[in-house]
């Protein structure tokens, strides 16, 4: 089944596309949605637009489309896109990263529903520790590129994901209530390599915004290695 | 405590979604098409699929064996609807997406919000009575004298503790 990835780059859309690009499926185009709403329930914000330079080092096509982030606006965006990605890629169905929330997940069924598409969730329930072991056992290099959730501070900011990270967010978890995932929006993350990928992205200048336990490491330039 | 999760997905890449969460009973797992043996088994969990999926219905004669057991089974969403197709039951149009308040008692717990992803519903089962109802539709059914429960929801999601109670009693 030819298939398309909702993807921001950040290690679940990547995890997903690796595990549906197997067996009887093929991803054919990766979608990227760039929101202008810094705040988006449906649509991970921050360096979406390494999402291009993923799509390279992947040799798979990329959609990508603006919208205003406004609340229900942002889902006939999204429709529209994955309308785009069917008629030139001629998709069957949707992969998704989503593990927990049913606030996207329903809101993508019911896409997928409208245009008679299969939609994929092949992260769904899985045990938030168990997903960021099973990315680095599969040698995934991960930096979280935003955080919105006390107590995380700046030094997370850029930070790769390791098993000792993986250790202080399951203390964390446990202590404050914070999702390890960060699908709560608690953080975001960036793939910067994967075995799916041909080359590495390379990142030469970047940024910090900080501010009250909310902050971003914002790219500023990077490249194919 | 032997557990067979049976899955009625057509397409490998569901089976992440839908198995997945099942993996902590230690099963042992079989597509539908390819059951080798049941006796063994001491609980049977049937999976969902994805909505857009209705290959288990063009295969429906595949779960005759579902009225011949005595095995206490648990039907998930498509696996609701097996069970209630081969008890005599009648399938009709029932699209349902997102969270669906629901009132109801399963193992001695009352249920509340319940995640639904299908569009059909079976109606009319024979032997078996109704334990939970949305507004719109049946969302449990129980054999009245079986051990065999249809979850037209999916309990994974938000309501797991359903299918443990099922493992435990």
């Amino acid at each position: 089944m030819k298939l398309g990835v909702l993807f921001s780059g950040g290690k679940d859309s990547t995890y997903a596309l690796d595990l549906a690009d197997r067996d009887e499926n093929k991803v054919v185009c990766l979608i990227s949605i760039k929101s202008e709403n810094k705040d988006s329930y449906m649509f991970h914000t921050p360096n979406i637009d390494i999402t291009s330079l993923q799509s390279e080092s992947l040799d798979i096509p990329l959609i990508k489309k603006i919208t205003k982030g406004k609340k229900e606006t942002e889902l006939k965006d999204l429709e529209n896109a994955i309308k785009e990605a069917k008629k030139k890629y001629g998709i069957e169905g949707i992969v998704t990263g989503a593990v927990e929330s049913v606030y996207q997940g329903t809101r993508i069924q019911k896409i997928c529903d409208k245009l008679k598409l299969w939609c994929f969730n092949p992260l769904w329930q899985f045990n938030q520790i168990d997903l960021l072991n099973e990315l680095i056992k599969n040698k995934y290099e991960i930096i979280i590129s935003s955080i919105a959730a006390y107590p995380l501070n700046e030094s997370w900011l850029g930070r790769k994901i390791d098993k000792k990270t993986i250790l202080e967010l399951k203390n964390l978890q446990e202590k404050y209530g914070i999702n390890p995932a960060g699908e709560g929006g608690e953080f975001e993350s960036l793939v910067i390599n994967c075995p799916k990928f041909n080359k590495k992205i390379k990142i030469k200048r970047s940024e910090i915004e900080y501010k009250n336990n909310a902050g971003k490491y914002n790219i500023l330039e990077a490249n194919l290695k | 405590m032997k557990i067979l999760v049976i899955s009625t997905c057509k397409n490998k890449l569901s089976e992440y979604e839908f198995i997945r969460p099942f993996l902590k009973y230690k099963p042992r797992i079989e597509n539908y098409k390819e059951i080798k043996s049941i006796k063994w088994a001491d609980k049977i969990i049937i999976t969902g699929t994805a909505i857009q999926d209705n290959d288990y219905i063009n295969n429906i004669d595949s779960f005759e064996w579902i009225t011949k057991i005595k095995k206490p089974i648990i039907g998930i969403c498509s696996g609701a609807q097996i069970i209630g197709l081969v008890n005599g039951g009648k399938k009709i149009k029932n699209k349902e997406i997102g969270m669906v308040k629901t009132n109801g008692k399963i193992f001695g717990k009352k249920l509340n919000e319940v995640y639904s992803i299908h569009q059909n519903g079976i109606i009319n089962v024979e032997k078996f009575e109704i334990i939970a109802k949305s507004e719109k539709s049946d969302q449990i059914i129980k054999h009245k004298e079986k051990e065999i429960y249809g979850i037209y929801f999916h309990p994974e999601v938000r309501n797991m503790w359903i299918v443990d109670k099922f493992i435990e009693a």
